[in-house]
């Protein structure tokens, strides 16, 4: 049997968030309307600024400590539903507290002229290409590291056996993927760019896009030679599913679209769609195929 | 489909990532056919067969034999 599936693992990834929270809020500034309102309820500009800087990492903690809590025993695709739900509050919340990454625009708009306010569709993209180039970091960190790497990120007591069974020679695939991620979230944040740039200054952020896009594309080709029967079943499986389910919002977004009652609907919004879709049934089918196969492992 | 895989592995004191490494697959894929959530394609299974020195039918065998009479 295979020894290290049974190591016990720690949930190290509680203390690697609370220092990503506290990185990520130190990129921030407290957001002028909640200052305002705890500066009125007579707190010092100093405390309500340390209270609304505290204040994320506390919540982020806590949803990460919530999640576990409520996920605990149940299959990794309804932990993974929690976890985002609670991700989701916690953002919420941080949104409320903190603008986040505040030199970010700033120094976009230096490079690249001024930005429009974004629309839901350039969000999208924005938030999508958060989300990958996230998940590519964490990809990255195990590629570097290997099972120690996946320990350090792990939020849950339980490792996923997978995890910790990295092999050094697929530790290059890891690799690949982060890359790949990365140049996804690149792109799509760069597509965003060019949405909300002037006229004159599209082609930039344009070439960018399209350069990450083909790096991305190019490693999903060098990925796909090197995996294995099972593996490619997964990704076909994922591919299927987000078809069905794209074609379903499709439909659905033409109906709402013919009523009124919904926004055009433009190439922007089919990319990101698309590939929010697609990163959902990949977690799906990856998700539900390692819970049963856990499920089955245990003794009866 | 049932298979001998986990007991053949076991004889030979083989871990799944050995056996993975051997078959040039990933430890995920050995698990799964172990557990019986995977069947694996034709040319693996021929190879894996190889590698036991056995014939596919004394590896793998359908959880209804009937239904392939």
């Amino acid at each position: 049997m295979s020894a290290p599936a049974s190591k016990p693992a720690t949930s190290r990834g509680v203390l690697t968030m609370g220092i990503a929270a506290a990185l990520l809020s130190a990129t921030g500034q407290a957001t002028p309307k909640t200052l305002a309102r705890l500066v009125e309820l007579g707190l010092p500009d100093i405390a309500a600024r340390a209270i609304l800087h505290a204040a994320p990492v506390i919540l982020i903690i806590g949803a990460v400590i919530i999640g576990r809590a409520l996920g605990r025993g149940q299959s990794k695709l309804v932990r993974g539903v929690i976890y985002a739900l609670c991700g989701m509050v916690a953002g919420f919340f941080t949104a409320y507290c903190l603008d986040l990454l505040v030199g970010v625009p700033a120094a976009i708009e230096a490079l690249n002229g001024p930005l429009a306010e974004p629309d839901v569709i350039e969000i999208a993209l924005w938030t999508y290409g958060a989300i990958v180039i996230s998940m590519g970091l964490m990809v990255a960190v195990i590629a570097t590291f290997g099972p120690p790497g996946a320990q350090a990120i792990n939020l849950e007591d339980d490792l996923d056996p997978e995890a910790l069974d990295i092999r050094k020679a697929e530790r290059a695939s890891f690799g690949l993927s982060a890359v790949g991620l990365v140049a996804m979230g690149v792109a799509s944040i760069a597509l965003s760019i060019a949405r909300q740039s002037a006229d004159g200054a599209v082609l930039g952020p344009c070439l960018i896009a399209i350069a990450a896009g083909l790096v991305g594309v190019l490693l999903s080709f060098v990925l796909w030679s090197r995996l294995d029967e099972l593996q490619r079943r997964q990704v076909v499986d994922a591919y299927a599913t987000s078809a069905v389910l794209f074609t379903l919002v499709a439909f659905g977004l033409v109906v709402a679209q013919a009523l009124d009652v919904a926004p055009p609907f433009d190439a922007g919004a089919v990319f990101v769609g698309l590939s929010i879709t697609q990163l959902v049934a990949t977690f799906v089918a990856t998700a539900s195929f390692a819970g049963k196969a856990r499920a089955e492992r245990r003794p009866a | 489909m049932k298979n001998q895989l986990r007991v053949l592995r076991a004889q030979r004191s083989w871990s799944q990532a050995d056996l993975a490494e051997k078959l040039n697959v990933s430890r995920q894929t050995i698990n799964a056919i172990e557990t019986g959530r995977y069947d694996p394609s034709l040319p693996l299974a021929f190879t894996i067969a190889r590698l036991f020195g056995l014939t596919i039918e004394a590896i793998f065998s359908p959880e209804d034999p009937e239904a392939h009479d």
